[in-house]
């Protein structure tokens, strides 16, 4: 019985120094590491920024202002009539 | 007293000292010593919701955001802040006078600048390497479209307490279905400021504010836009309106006015500019309400298309004289022919006929003296005279639409009932809401009641027809499209009497008739080529209504 208890008093007192080193370990390894974060955070905003930037520009060039009036610039003029393709009615419609 | 006292007593002054020290800091000054701490040790952000796009049925963008940046001084670090106005004022164009006692006050630690900064200047700000100006990213309104539908859309502008809040239009009625959530970041830092990875951290994610789908359609509203501009140009009116309308759900197609304003500078413009006047601004009919008067009779059984009326001359009730617009008489008329020439005397026939009970009746029930609900913020409506206050010729010149007003969306609307077999239909510009993942919610089309039977609809579009065909004027129609429509003129009351040099010229109509796919209402206030609607807001219609059957690739019929 006493065995059993130094054993668990020596287990418990072996994992306690095991996780203060692991965490002694870890604490010294990535306290370093908020600088990459930073830099990681500061590229994902550029990127989204410039992603933003990029879409309003698609979405001015694809504007209904800006293609009229690239058409206009090409020639292109408002059509002043309409022709209407009809088609002819079957045969069998044709009674007279 | 003795030496041992003396210095006992130094040691207690000095304990009161050390006492009075730690009561100053730990209780008078915790919370400030808190908060500095914190600042210290802790970096704080505020995490901005994107807000919502703003899309055209046809899954083309109006409204979206750029990036943008909020510029901001910490005038507790300025340690010379004349030279500090001299740097950033290369780049930044700021009021000195107004800015310079707060820049120079060492107790204030930050100082907005300037909002809505672009990318590049802020990178400019940024390569000064001043330690005492900030910048911190947020997002303003981009339109790809540039002033397109902008009194449809609104403006986002800034609430008393700085934040972002939509007004006017679709950005003030959905404004809370836009903004989304803001967000916050709490983290510690080290000494040089950047996170500890391992230190505290509160974080709440930001809510992006969710997109509206619109049944605007971008070509119509373009084509609508243009066309408008022409016209008010072409007739020389003062504004001008158009509504294109969807009969059967009221989903609005587009919806235009002239003058607007552009709403990424809405401070550049005139604040009267920002209220939509298709649904804020009250004009008499005129002509155009006689279809809603006829509708009433027709539905009632008191009168019928063939029916003939003599209309012989005026018309007189009490000491007013009734004419016809032109003071001319065609003696026996149908009904058909009251809307053909436009008859104001038939008109009073048909207003009799009905009385006073059933017109309030049938006014009411077409949705007029109440909003019609569309989603625009600042939609309003005229107040009716008190049903009890109607007296004859009050009846009477309701008929022909004087002495009655209404706003252009209660106008379309009830002229969609007789398009729709007789359903009055709630107008929205939104038809579904997007979610950030992706899934719509769908705004059911509300169909409110049914003001007159479909037969009656049915006969009131052939009468409308005719007043298109044989009307008094010609128009430049498309060949082989059956067009149903009136016109109408209506002198602006202007202190208590009407003008008679200015007047609202106007055309609503729908087509095709047998099938209608679009309502419209083409509006012109004041136009000096003509003041007639059937010389000026008709060939507007009809110029819109030609290129629709093509771009919605309708066959003649």
């Amino acid at each position: 019985m006493k065995k059993f208890t130094y054993f668990m008093y020596g287990s418990i007192f072996i994992s306690v120094s095991v996780l203060f080193l692991i965490q002694a370990l870890a604490t010294n390894t990535y306290v370093e590491s908020g600088r990459h974060i930073d830099d990681i955070e500061s590229q994902i905003d550029a990127y989204t920024s410039e992603n933003e930037i990029l879409h309003k520009e698609l979405m001015s060039v694809q504007s209904l202002q800006h293609i009229s009036d690239l058409a206009r610039v090409a020639g292109f003029t408002a059509p002043q009539s309409y022709l209407m393709i009809t088609q002819e009615q079957p045969v069998a419609f044709s009674l007279h | 007293m003795s030496r041992i006292s003396v210095l006992f007593i130094l040691f207690l002054a000095q304990l009161v000292v050390i006492i009075l020290r730690l009561f100053y800091l730990q209780v008078i000054s915790a919370e400030s010593l808190k908060v500095a701490a914190a600042r210290q040790h802790n970096f704080e952000l505020h995490l901005s919701a994107n807000r919502g796009q703003i899309k055209t049925s046809d899954d083309r963008i109006l409204v979206m955001n750029q990036p943008a940046y909020l510029v901001y001084a910490k005038p507790n670090e300025i340690s010379d802040p004349r030279k500090f106005t001299e740097s950033i004022g290369q780049i930044l164009t700021l009021n000195l006078p107004e800015f310079m006692p707060h820049l120079s006050d060492r107790n204030r630690y930050w100082l907005p600048l300037a909002r809505d900064v672009d990318p590049q200047t802020a990178d400019e700000l940024i390569d000064l390497g001043l330690d005492s100006i900030g910048i911190e990213k947020e997002s303003v309104r981009f339109y790809p479209e540039a002033s397109m539908a902008a009194q449809v859309l609104g403006f986002v502008g800034s609430d008393t307490l700085g934040n972002r809040q939509g007004y006017f239009g679709l950005e003030g009625y959905y404004d809370r279905e836009l903004r989304g959530h803001d967000g916050y970041l709490r983290q510690e830092k080290d000494v040089h400021g950047n996170p500890i990875l391992i230190g505290g951290i509160n974080r709440i994610a930001p809510v992006d504010g969710r997109n509206l789908i619109t049944y605007l359609d971008r070509t119509v509203q373009y084509i609508v836009e243009e066309k408008l501009k022409d016209g008010i140009k072409k007739y020389g009116a003062k504004e001008g309106i158009v509504i294109v309308m969807n009969p059967q759900s009221g989903g609005i197609l587009s919806m235009a006015s002239y003058p607007s304003y552009e709403p990424a500078s809405f401070r550049n413009f005139d604040e009267h500019l920002y209220k939509n006047p298709a649904v804020s601004s009250f004009y008499e009919p005129g002509s155009t309400f006689k279809v809603l008067v006829m509708s009433a009779a027709v539905n009632e059984g008191l009168v019928k298309p063939e029916q003939k009326i003599n209309e012989s001359g005026p018309v007189n009730i009490g000491p007013y004289s009734i004419r016809t617009w032109d003071n001319k008489y065609h003696g026996l008329i149908s009904m058909t022919d009251v809307l053909v020439h436009s008859s104001n005397v038939g008109m009073v026939y048909v207003g009799r006929q009905l009385g006073i009970k059933r017109l309030l009746y049938y006014l009411h029930d077409f949705g007029f003296g109440d909003i019609t609900s569309i989603d625009l913020q600042e939609e309003s409506s005229p107040d009716m005279r008190p049903d009890q206050e109607w007296k004859e010729i009050d009846m009477a010149t309701a008929s022909f639409g004087q002495g009655i007003a209404v706003t252009p969306i209660q106008m379309i609307t009830a002229v969609s009932a007789i398009a729709s077999g007789g359903w009055l239909v709630e107008p929205r510009v939104v038809k579904a809401i997007e979610e950030l993942d992706g899934t719509m919610v769908n705004i059911k089309p509300e169909r409110k009641r049914q003001v007159i039977k479909p037969a009656t609809a049915a006969i009131l579009t052939e009468m409308m027809v005719a007043a298109v065909e044989r009307g008094e004027s010609k128009w430049p129609r498309a060949k082989g499209y059956r067009v149903a429509g009136k016109t109408g003129t209506a002198q602006i009351p202007v202190a208590g009497h009407y003008d008679a040099t200015k007047t609202i010229a106007s055309f609503v109509g729908f087509a095709p008739a047998d099938n209608p796919r679009f309502v419209i209402l083409v509006l012109l206030r004041e136009p000096t080529t003509s003041p007639w609607g059937s010389e000026t807001a008709a060939p507007l219609f009809f110029s819109i209504a030609n290129e629709l059957f093509t771009y919605y690739a309708i066959p003649p019929d």
